[in-house]
Formats: C-alpha cells, sequence, structure tokens
C-alpha cells in the first residue's frame, strides 16, 4: 500500500493537470548487480536479465523546462546462483520488484533529458527460499537516467529511458546470521515506450 | 555536464559488499571407510531432491517439517527437496517402519535413537566404488505405540536428525546441544548444524550419485 503514498507525493509538486500533463508507459530490460557477493561461500546470487514495464506520471513544475515524475516499475527474474568453488550453477525462484520512484526530470540537449531522484525497492519473492526466507523486503533507492523523445503524433512521443539505480541490499535472515553491513546493488534499465500528454 | 552529475553519483554510490560471517564452528561430518574419506552432497543438477512418503503416514508433517529446517540452512539454495507422489520416481523413500536394509553388506544405516522412537537413514553409500546408489531409505517408527505422549516431539527430532544425514551429513555430532548428536534432543538445527551443512556443501563431494529414476 506504500505504491500510492509515492504517487501522491508527486502531486504538490506538480502544476494543475493541463496539457503539459503526461502518462508514460515502457517495456524493456533490467541488468542487476550481484544481490549477494558472499566472500567466505565463493557465491554470488545475482537477479538475470529481468523482463521490465514501467508506468509513469509527469507534470511540468512550472514555466520552465523541469518536470516531475512519479513511476512505477515492475520486473521479475529468477536469481542466478554463480559459484567459483565448484559447488554449480543454479537457478532459483523468481524474484520480482516493484520500484517506485519520484524523479525531477531536466533538458540536457535537443530531445534528451535527465532524471534524477529517489524512491524505494520492494523484494516479492514467489518463493520463500534462501536470503528470501522471511519473504517480502524493500530498501531505499537513489536513481538517475536519460530520456530521449521522439514525436509521433501531435500528443504522443516515443520515449526512449536509459536508467542506473543503487540500493543496499540484506535482509532479515542475513543479518540475523551475522552478515555484516549490506551489498551495495546497482541496477541498469533500458526502456522504450510511449509518452502520452494529457 | 553538470545536470548529468545526478546519474553519475548514483552510478558510484556505495560499492561495497556485504561482509560474509565466518564458518569455521562445525563437526564432522564425513563418513571414514577403510581409511578412505567420504564426503557426499546432493549435485545442484539433481535439485530439488525427490522424496516420496505415504499420504496418509502420521510421519508426514515431520518429513515436511525437517525439509523446510533444513533448506532454510542455507542461503543460496544448495539443498532443496520436493516431496513427490509416486516412490518410483523417488530420490528418497521415507517409510513408517523398522529398517529393512538390515544385513546388506556396506550398507549399515545410520541410526537416531531416542526413548519413544527410532530413526535408520540407509545412504545406500558403497565405499569401494564411491558411489550412492539412489533411491536412499529412512525409517522412523515409534518404539511403543504412536499414541504414547512424547512421540511427536521424537519424531520431529528425529526426522530432522534422519533428514540431516540425507542431505549427506554422514557422521554424528559430539555436543548433545545439536540434531545430528547420535541421541538427540534439540528440536531444531543449531547454528553448528547449520554451519557444518553449509561447509559440506561448499566443499568438494568424493562421492558421485547414480541411479537416479
Amino acid at each position: 500500500m506504500r505504491l500510492p503514498i509515492f504517487l501522491l507525493a508527486a502531486l504538490p509538486w506538480a502544476a494543475p493537470l493541463g496539457a503539459q500533463a503526461a502518462v508514460r508507459l515502457s517495456a524493456g530490460a533490467t541488468y542487476s548487480s550481484a544481490l549477494i557477493d558472499d566472500g567466505v561461500l565463493s557465491t554470488k546470487l545475482r537477479p538475470a536479465i529481468a523482463p521490465t514495464m514501467a508506468l509513469g506520471v509527469s507534470y511540468p513544475t512550472g514555466k520552465g523546462p523541469y518536470r516531475v515524475l512519479a513511476d512505477v516499475t515492475y520486473a521479475r527474474s529468477p536469481l542466478d546462483v554463480i559459484t567459483s568453488d565448484n559447488s554449480g550453477h543454479d537457478q532459483l525462484a523468481a524474484v520480482a520488484t516493484i520500484t517506485t520512484l519520484v524523479l525531477a526530470e531536466g533538458p540536457v540537449r535537443g530531445a534528451l533529458r535527465w532524471q534524477a531522484g529517489g524512491g524505494a525497492v520492494f523484494y516479492r519473492p514467489t518463493e520463500r527460499q534462501g536470503v528470501f526466507q522471511d519473504g517480502a523486503a524493500h530498501r531505499w533507492v537513489i536513481a538517475g537516467g536519460l530520456t530521449w523523445t521522439r514525436a509521433l503524433t501531435a500528443a504522443m512521443d516515443l520515449l526512449v529511458t536509459a536508467r542506473v539505480d543503487a540500493h543496499n541490499f540484506t535482509t532479515d535472515v542475513l543479518q540475523a546470521r551475522g552478515y555484516g553491513e549490506a551489498q551495495s546493488v546497482q541496477r541498469f534499465g533500458l526502456l522504450v515506450g510511449v509518452n502520452r500528454r494529457l | 555536464m553538470r545536470r548529468l552529475l545526478p546519474a553519475v553519483g548514483v552510478l558510484v554510490a556505495a560499492c561495497s559488499n556485504i561482509a560474509s560471517p565466518a564458518v569455521n564452528d562445525i563437526y564432522e561430518y564425513r563418513a571414514f571407510e577403510f581409511g578412505d574419506t567420504l564426503a557426499f552432497h546432493w549435485p545442484r543438477e539433481l535439485l530439488p531432491v525427490r522424496i516420496w512418503v505415504a499420504a496418509d503416514s502420521p510421519i508426514r508433517p515431520y518429513v515436511v517439517t525437517a525439509i523446510s529446517r533444513w533448506q532454510d540452512a542455507f542461503l543460496y539454495g544448495e539443498f532443496r527437496a520436493t516431496l513427490v507422489a509416486d516412490s518410483s520416481t523417488a530420490d528418497v523413500i521415507v517409510r513408517n517402519t523398522p529398517s529393512d536394509v538390515g544385513g546388506v553388506l556396506l550398507r549399515r544405516p545410520i541410526l537416531a535413537r531416542a526413548p519413544q522412537c527410532n530413526g535408520e537413514t540407509d545412504p545406500s553409500l558403497d565405499p569401494s566404488s564411491k558411489t550412492v546408489q539412489l533411491p536412499m531409505h529412512l525409517f522412523m517408527y515409534a518404539v511403543v505405540s504412536d499414541a504414547v505422549p512424547g512421540i511427536p516431539a521424537c519424531y520431529s527430532i528425529t526426522m530432522t536428525h534422519e533428514v540431516g544425514h540425507v542431505i549427506g551429513i554422514l557422521a554424528h555430532s559430539p555436543h548433545s546441544d545439536d540434531v545430528m548428536f547420535a541421541n538427540p534432543e534439540f528440536d531444531g538445527i543449531s547454528d553448528r548444524d547449520r554451519q557444518t551443512a553449509i561447509t559440506l556443501y561448499h566443499r568438494p563431494s568424493t562421492v558421485t550419485v547414480t541411479g537416479r529414476r
């Protein structure tokens, strides 16, 4: 139920609904670095490249070129177990991630725009297993990226988004078993979709 | 370029690995036969291990609990098991009867004895060929009646102990507070049991598995 909170958080920054508000729908793929890089057991746990869908709503912040974007991204992929101690490679049950972000957006050059912001990533395992044996987990995340648009019609643009985000990963079971600090995780997403002005 | 700084900041933010704890509080988990060392764990390509126990067996809930306990000992899915409906496709067959493999040369059952019930696991391990011939057999039965008080606790402890042998712990812990103690009293998996199992799965197996159906 935290999802609407992030969407609502964007509203005070937004101009009144008008011609500049836009809805974005994109699909693509996300690569993630390892959720765990266990130096003692020579094992990495890394999500496979995940099919990804994103839905966003953007509003201008005023008369300038800046906008605020509330964005929800869903990705789902199995977890790859990668070992270097000859105990074999394996694939564990899928984990879905729901990433909710509030991003500021501004111009770089021409049709290229930057994005930067933050939010939260929610891990939803399909099975209670391994590092997710206690179930779901969530972490704060910071994100940035670039978008490129090209007009398709008077009200619709082709939208290409390249995004990177970072968060520190840990779970209750990892902490209970003495894993210190957290694993820094970076994710890279490439999405293609449409931007529909309202 | 200054407008790109936030994205660059994301890229370089916090590039540290998690700090893994040491895994060193363990007991001997290998078997020694004829001067040779035997270490066994299930290879990942055979996971999940297929376990059969009769659907109406009174020990079935304890099998489910024991599987869950040992699976949760691991963080990277090193051991996983599932119940199957047909014993002819099973890697491990569990029965609520005394062992029927006694007297077979080199197939000594590994026993656990608690006051109300007994457990035996026959890992079907042949030291000469260094092979495990599937299916393994696991037996657990009440010494007296299933209705005697204390049987549920005895079944819970003993089944967890026997599944510990199934995952590859071929010896007994010398510590009475481990479930892999020869006469176990601890109902669960201790930190030492867990670390021993993790160690077992991250060191080479000297035994190969044959006969999967």
